[in-house]
This record gives structure tokens, C-alpha cells and sequence, in this order.
């Protein structure tokens, strides 16, 4: 009698660890599932039609867009590439255009994101070859550590590992921020405006910029001119020119993106102004020679001199990314060779000596 | 590896146990059990020490090879000591000889050197790694004072003989590798040999799974979820108002309960599984009436440790009362510098050893011994009103919360802006940022569709849910441990381990952001 209660017992306790079992593996399967089929980082497959993605999250979405969706063309930087409008690059260049930027980027960051644009076995390259590469050179990213990336990559979604994809699809912010709430709300992100920063008006204006701007402290020592060029060559060689030379049908537009006359003080300020100039023409002398590359300086564009067009002393308004597209097209500020190169410089030289960096300091903003 | 990731909760746990109970089904012989499982435990353990990158697994190696060293040494000591002792027992017999008597003492003096040697090396380990700003080594200040406890207990003959493979699982245990407890060897063999006469029931791998779904669930969701707001605070002490910072180290103190306790409901859960008793670490702290009956409650297995290990060989409380008073400040003080290097963690230290010592004069009658003393006034409190040992518990815990802010703050100078914000702060809201790190997902999207939305706290809504959840649990809530052995499994325990333990494990990961602002 008390056997058969005991096994009884012994037989729920059984039945209950069988629940158990039973329970984690259902809610693992039906979870896990949801985030496959749906798929919001494109890890897996092609966007589905018709779900409203929402894609806010560089780090995360940048591998499975670059590598699950169709497009022609791919823009590569920091944030001086994120305001660009890809419906710019459709009208301008018939390009279809996906965005991929890493504010912040170090070349590491675009040598990760253009190793998954380039893989051939993807099906984003499955579908069309790569025809344009829009890359912001950020010259002072050009000295950071050849394997550093600028923010700590949640691997899972850049390696071939799939043990490690747990992470992702037993992920409750990836159900709940990406499934869920697009759901709810019914609206996805307009995928030609992703990432887009600083959008509205306001944000551009020269009391803004000076309000929140902290100069640097002067440095007393000046850099030599030629030291910052060793980094910057090794950078080249390593994270960005085998992509150049591994695809010579792929054309690659780099620009030097247009930042604001401030931003020079502050490289006067770190006292690094001949090195850094230095820097620029190394990196023109080294692109140029390729036939497949297209090279932009916009730093000495009239635009720079008026703080108004920035939100602080780098990022510019809108308006300025559809010009660079403009440009793109027609071949305005395109540098064709090494001179050509020397004498921008030499009119970014003037401007900086020209411009009043006294008068604007003496304001209390 | 840790307790809260993919890595443990799905491959290694349950491969671990699988094989321990496969081993157990397969082998029947008592003694090659114990050594197959010591071997399997040994060699999962250092699976999951791997996991925390090789610069630590050096310093471990180190630490395992140095003490293996100093035994090896004090054992042959030790045989020649006895040999020698028996030798001189024959000469006396025949022909009495003083050379005999020297070469004990020598040989015994060998030993004792090799004591202090093995102890000093350990110690100095943990001070360069703790003061050297290199990189801390995990769970090196545990395993330091497992290898300590474990050198003087052979000295002493607590441990009659060095067995390399029980003396590995002992310090490489990983249930409580990590955080401990700081488990005496005897009690932890003792442990070992009920382990191996454990069969499997489903019973006791259901409460274990209870008591390691709570557990999880206090580190992942409540202390981690915690911790954010803590974070803020701390990282803007120069805002808060007096209200946040009251919040701050308030939450503080349940972050610290929760992660610690949960961390130790974890260990004694994946210990239930193996069918063997974790000794008790932490026994509903924040209930303490006082300082003193804090210690017994929290990190019990650390006060034991310096109880045994450093406040008796100082003399205890048998060289009088002034002694005893700095042989207990001195353990604190001590106490404060293991968990951490800096003054905060001195201050934190002298903070309990001032109120311990204060205590005690208070609770000490003249004529009677301190310990008796203690443990009446224990009993009386028990006994007590329930309204003053309310009183008392929320006084003690006022006084802890203010200690654990020196824990956390970077600097002295910054506790002490904690406290004056406390005072000057003013009336200002709770901050939209220390509110959002409640703002579970699935806390907030419920809410969000209920009439609370409404409401001109609705912002603060989860704050709020969380403090007042907690302190229930905390005050209110019977212990973990307590509770997962003493339920009955039912469809509803096995319903609550299925929910906590699978909302613990999808959110071990999150979704990486970082402000993307300037370059």
C-alpha cells in the first residue's frame, strides 16, 4: 500500500520533470521560431514582405542587411554618412543604395562591414554585384588601432557560428523592441532614412554649436609632420585598399567629408595642423592611383564657414548629404590628382587663415 | 563562465548532471565512483573556469601548483616527524639521547615554516593582483582563502591526509567557485560521500530547478534591473535630488541582497542536483535585528572563515576585553580590505566593526562571557515586541544601506556627496532615466494599454512596482532555500520554474546600444 503511494508519487514527480522538459522546450521552439521567421536583424533571410522592420540599431542590423538585402550600392562612415537620404542616390545615380554606417567607425569598422558586403556567397551578392561603395574618409579615425573597433560588435551576428545565435534568438529585446512594437504600431522605418540624425532644422544653428562646443586644450609640442602617416598607411593597407584592389568593377566614391571651420581649431589646437594636412595628402596620393576610385574633398566648400549648417563642429545638415550626392553625379569637387589634391589644400590653408576664429571665440554664446 | 549565460544554462548544466548521474548508474564500486566523480566535477570545473580566458587559468595553475607544493612539503614533515618521534620512543626505551628531541623540534618547526610560507604566498597573490591595478583575477580572493583554510586545516591534522584529487574538487568546485561559500573541507568531503550514495529523484531535481529559477531570476531580473538605476545614480550624484538619493542606496542594497543571494540559490541548487548540502551563506540578512545578528545572517561562511582563521589565533575574546574589541576591528577591517582595495572599502569595514563593537558593549552584562551574552539577547529579541524588533530590523538596515554606499561609491568623497545631496537635494522628480531602468518591456507594454497610463505617476509606475516588490520579498519573503526544500512540487511550483527560468534566460543577452553621437 505505501509502495504504491510512494511510486504514485514518484510517477508525478516524474510526469511533472517531463512538464518541465516539455515547457522550456516549447516556449524555446516557439520563441526561437518567431525571431527566425520574422527575422528584424535579416540574419537569416530577405526582409519579409510586408512586416514594418524597424532598423535603428548599427551594430546589430548593419551584418544581415549587408548581407540578406538587394541593393547595387552600400554607404560606408561614421555619422558624416548617416543623413544621407538612399531615395537620393535612386533618383541621382539609379543606384539602389543601402545605408550601413557605424557612427563613430574606425577602419576596422568598415573593413568588418565591407568583408560581409563583399562575400560573395551572401544573397544580397547572390542577387547583383556590388556596383558603387560611398565611403566617408574620416581622416582623424585613419591613426586608430588596425584591429579596434570603435564599439564592443555583438559577434553572433558577424561570425558563421550558429551555436552562438541562441543570443539572438532567445532574445527578449529582439522579440519585444523589434517584433513586438513594430507590430503594435503598426509602422516600420522608412529603410531611406535609417539611422538619420539631427533631422529637423533646429538643430543647425551657430549658437547651438558654440554653445556646446569644449576646445580642446592647447597642446604646447607640435606633432611632427610625418608621424601621423605610418598608422594611416597601415590602416589602408590593411582594413580599406585590398577591398579597392579585390574589386576593380566595383567603383568606390571616398570623400572627405565637409567639416566645419571649427573643426580646424581644434586640430590647431592639438597642434597637429602640418601633419594632419600631411595626412590628407597621403591618403589622396594613395587612392588616386586606382582606376576605380572616385576621390571628393568637400572640406573647403563655401558652406564650411557657416556654423549655422552644422550641429556641432563636424555634423552637417541634410542638405549638404543630397549636395554630396549631387556632386557624386556631376563630378564637382572631385579630385583628379595629386596637384589637384595639394591646391585644395592649400585653399583650405587660406580659408583657415582668413577666417576670424577671435571674433567667433570673443561671443558669449 | 558565468551562472547567468546561454553557455551554462543549456550545454554545460545539463551536460554536467547527465554525466554525474551516468557515472553513478555505471559504476557501483563506491571508492572508483567517488574518483570517477571527483574526476568529472574536477574536469568541469575547469571547463568552466576556461571560459574566463587563460591569464586566469595561469594564476589559478599558480595558486594549485604553490599549495600542492607547500602540502607535499609539510607532509613528508610530517612523516618525518612521526618517524622520528618513534624512533626517539625506541632510543629512550634503550638509551636516552637530547639529539632525538632537537631533530622533532626542527623537523616540527620545518612544518609550521612551510605553513606560513604556503600562507604568505597566497596572501601576497591576492594583494599584488588586488593593489597592482594589472587585472583581477576571478574568483581569486575565493579560491585564496579556500587554499589558506585547506594548508592550516593539514597543518593542524584536521585533514588527515592529502588526496590530490578531493583536495582539486575541493578548491575547484564551480558551484561555488565564484562567489563561494567558503566551505570548510571537512564539511565539504563530508558532502562529497553523501554525494556518491545519492540516487537520482525527480523530486529533488524539480526542487533544485525551483531554487535555481528563483535564484535566477533575482540576479537577472531584479538585481540587473536594479543595478541600472544604481548605476545612474552613482554616475550623477551631483544631480540627484533627495528623494533619488535615498532610492540609490536603498536600491543598492537590494541590488547587493539579490545578486548575492541569488547567485548562492544558484549554487545550492546545481549542488541539490549532485545530492549534495551547500553549507548556508546567506540566511534573509536585511531581517537582521542587529549588526551582529547581520554577520550570522550574511556572508555566513565568511565570518566563520575569519572567526576560525584569524580572530581565535589572535587571541579571541581570552586576552580581555580591550583585545577582544580590536581583535574584532581588526577582523572588519580586514573584511573590507578583501572585498575590495581603497579607502571606501576601509571605511565600509570600520563602519561594521565600530557598530559590532558598540553592540556588543551594549548587549555585554557584567560576569557573563560575551558569546552566551550574545546569544541571549539573540533569544530576547526573538521573544521580542514585534513592533521594536521592526524598530530594529529597519534601524539595522538603515545602517547597512548607509555602510554599502561606501561599497559602491568610487570615492570616499563621493559617498560622502551621496549623503549631502541626501540633505540638499531638494524636491526634485525622479529623473526620466533612473525610472526607464524599470521599464521592463514586459512590464511596460502592459501597462501602457491599462488606464495606470493615465495617471501623473504612471512614468514612475515600475520604479515603484520594483521597490515595493522587493522589499516584500526581502522583509517579508521566506528564504529561498528554505522554501524550494520545503514546498510541495505541484503543477504550480513546476509552472513558476518553467515561467522564471525561461524569462531569466531570454534576457541574458539584450540588444547592444551605445549613444551614437560625435565621432
Amino acid at each position: 500500500m505505501k509502495e504504491n503511494k510512494m511510486e504514485k508519487k514518484n510517477r508525478t514527480y516524474r510526469n511533472l520533470f517531463i512538464l518541465f522538459v516539455a515547457g522550456m522546450l516549447t516556449i524555446a521552439v516557439v520563441f526561437a521560431g518567431t525571431i527566425i521567421y520574422v527575422d528584424p536583424f535579416f540574419h537569416y533571410h530577405a526582409p519579409l514582405k510586408g512586416f514594418p522592420y524597424v532598423v535603428d540599431n548599427q551594430l546589430s542590423q548593419n551584418p544581415g542587411m549587408a548581407r540578406n538585402m538587394c541593393y547595387e550600392g552600400c554607404i560606408i562612415g561614421s555619422s558624416m554618412t548617416v543623413n544621407f537620404d538612399t531615395d537620393d542616390f535612386k533618383e541621382l545615380l539609379g543606384t539602389e543604395t543601402v545605408k550601413l554606417s557605424y557612427s563613430g567607425a574606425y577602419p576596422k569598422d568598415d573593413y568588418n562591414i565591407l568583408s560581409i558586403v563583399f562575400d560573395e556567397s551572401s544573397y544580397a551578392r547572390q542577387n547583383s554585384p556590388v556596383k558603387k561603395v560611398f565611403f566617408a574618409m574620416d581622416i582623424p579615425t585613419m591613426t586608430a588601432d588596425l584591429e579596434t573597433t570603435k564599439y564592443p560588435l555583438p559577434e553572433y551576428l558577424y561570425d558563421a557560428n550558429i551555436v552562438n545565435d541562441v543570443k539572438y534568438v532567445l532574445n527578449k529585446d529582439v522579440l519585444f523592441q523589434y517584433i513586438m512594437r513594430p507590430v503594435v504600431q503598426g509602422k516600420g522605418s522608412d529603410l531611406s532614412e535609417i539611422y538619420f540624425s539631427w533631422w529637423t532644422p533646429e538643430y543647425y544653428n551657430i549658437q547651438w554649436v558654440m554653445h556646446t562646443y569644449e576646445e580642446p586644450e592647447k597642446v604646447e609640442k607640435e606633432l611632427g609632420a610625418e608621424e601621423l602617416i605610418p598608422q594611416t598607411e597601415e590602416n589602408l593597407k590593411v582594413n580599406i585598399l585590398p577591398f579597392v584592389e579585390a574589386h576593380p568593377d566595383t567603383e568606390f566614391y571616398f570623400f572627405f567629408p565637409p567639416y566645419s571651420i571649427l573643426y580646424w581649431h581644434n586640430v590647431m589646437q592639438e597642434n597637429t595642423f602640418e601633419a594632419t594636412l600631411k595626412q590628407y595628402q597621403y591618403v589622396a596620393d594613395r587612392l588616386l592611383p586606382y582606376d576605380n576610385v572616385h576621390l571628393f574633398y568637400f572640406q573647403d566648400m563655401e558652406e564650411t564657414l557657416d556654423l549655422n549648417n552644422y550641429a556641432d563642429y563636424s555634423h552637417y545638415k541634410p542638405e549638404i548629404n543630397r549636395f554630396m550626392v549631387e556632386c557624386f553625379k556631376d563630378g564637382n569637387y572631385e579630385i583628379h590628382s595629386s596637384e589637384e589634391m595639394a591646391k585644395e589644400l592649400s585653399k583650405m590653408r587660406q580659408m583657415i587663415d582668413g577666417f576670424d576664429y577671435n571674433e567667433l571665440f570673443s561671443k558669449e554664446w | 563562465m558565468l551562472f547567468n549565460s546561454y553557455s551554462f544554462m543549456l550545454a554545460f548544466l545539463p551536460v554536467f548532471i547527465i554525466g554525474y548521474y551516468l557515472i553513478k548508474r555505471n559504476f557501483r564500486d563506491d571508492e572508483k565512483l567517488m574518483k570517477l566523480l571527483q574526476g568529472w566535477t574536477v574536469a568541469g570545473s575547469l571547463v568552466f573556469y576556461a571560459f574566463f580566458g587563460y591569464q586566469n587559468a595561469v594564476v589559478f595553475a599558480i595558486s594549485i601548483l604553490w599549495n600542492i607544493n607547500a602540502i607535499n612539503v609539510m607532509r613528508v614533515n610530517k612523516v618525518k616527524t612521526a618517524k622520528v618521534e618513534n624512533d626517539s620512543e625506541n632510543s629512550k626505551c634503550a638509551n636516552a639521547d637530547n639529539s632525538v628531541d632537537k631533530d622533532t623540534k626542527k623537523t616540527a618547526d620545518s612544518g609550521k615554516l612551510w605553513l606560513f610560507a604556503g600562507i604568505f604566498v597566497n596572501v601576497a597573490l591576492l594583494l599584488f593582483f588586488k593593489f597592482s591595478g594589472t587585472f583581477f583575477p576571478v574568483a581569486i580572493s575565493f579560491y585564496t582563502f579556500n587554499q589558506i583554510s585547506y594548508l592550516v586545516d593539514y597543518y593542524r591534522g584536521d585533514i588527515d591526509e592529502f588526496r590530490p584529487l578531493e583536495y582539486l574538487t575541493y578548491i575547484m568546485f564551480f558551484p561555488k567557485l565564484l562567489q563561494g561559500p567558503l566551505m570548510g573541507y571537512g564539511d565539504f568531503v563530508k558532502e562529497l560521500k553523501k554525494s556518491v550514495k545519492t540516487k537520482f529523484d525527480y523530486e529533488t531535481i524539480l526542487r533544485a530547478l525551483l531554487l535555481i529559477s528563483l535564484g535566477m531570476f533575482k540576479k537577472v531580473i531584479l538585481a540587473d534591473t536594479i543595478g541600472k538605476a544604481v548605476d545612474y545614480g552613482f554616475e550623477n550624484l551631483a544631480m540627484l535630488g533627495s528623494l533619488e538619493t535615498i532610492l540609490t542606496a536603498v536600491f543598492y542594497s537590494f541590488q547587493l541582497y539579490f545578486d548575492f543571494s541569488g547567485y548562492c540559490d544558484v549554487a545550492t541548487g546545481i549542488c541539490m542536483m549532485m545530492g549534495f548540502d551547500l553549507t548556508l551563506n546567506f540566511d534573509s540578512p536585511y531581517k537582521a535585528v542587529n549588526i551582529i545578528d547581520f554577520w550570522k545572517r550574511w556572508h555566513i561562511t565568511l565570518t566563520k572563515f575569519f572567526t576560525k582563521y584569524v580572530y581565535i589565533p589572535l587571541g579571541g575574546n581570552r586576552k580581555g576585553a580591550v583585545r577582544t574589541y580590536v581583535n574584532f576591528m581588526i577582523i572588519f577591517l580586514l573584511s573590507g580590505l578583501w572585498h575590495g582595495s581603497g579607502w571606501t572599502f576601509i571605511v565600509w569595514g570600520a563602519m561594521h566593526g565600530i557598530l559590532y563593537v558598540i553592540t556588543r558593549l551594549v548587549q555585554k552584562k557584567p560576569g557573563q562571557k560575551t558569546t552566551a551574552n550574545v546569544e541571549k539577547q539573540g533569544a530576547t529579541a526573538k521573544q521580542g515586541n514585534s513592533v521594536i524588533k521592526g524598530i530594529k530590523i529597519i534601524l539595522t538596515f538603515i545602517y547597512v544601506t548607509a555602510a554599502w554606499v561606501f561599497f559602491r561609491a568610487e570615492t570616499l568623497s563621493d559617498a560622502i556627496l551621496l549623503f549631502t545631496r541626501m540633505f540638499t537635494g531638494g524636491k526634485k522628480p525622479i529623473a526620466i532615466s533612473m525610472a526607464a531602468s524599470f521599464q521592463l518591456d514586459e512590464l511596460w507594454y502592459i501597462i501602457k494599454v491599462t488606464p495606470i497610463m493615465k495617471l501623473s505617476f504612471a512614468w514612475d509606475i515600475c520604479l515603484w512596482m520594483f521597490l515595493i516588490g522587493s522589499a516584500v520579498v526581502i522583509f517579508f519573503g521566506k528564504n529561498a532555500i528554505a522554501y524550494a526544500k520545503e514546498c510541495k512540487i505541484s503543477l504550480k511550483t513546476t509552472f513558476l520554474t518553467i515561467v522564471l527560468l525561461a524569462w531569466t534566460i531570454v534576457s541574458f543577452a539584450g540588444v547592444s546600444t551605445f549613444l551614437y553621437m560625435n565621432f
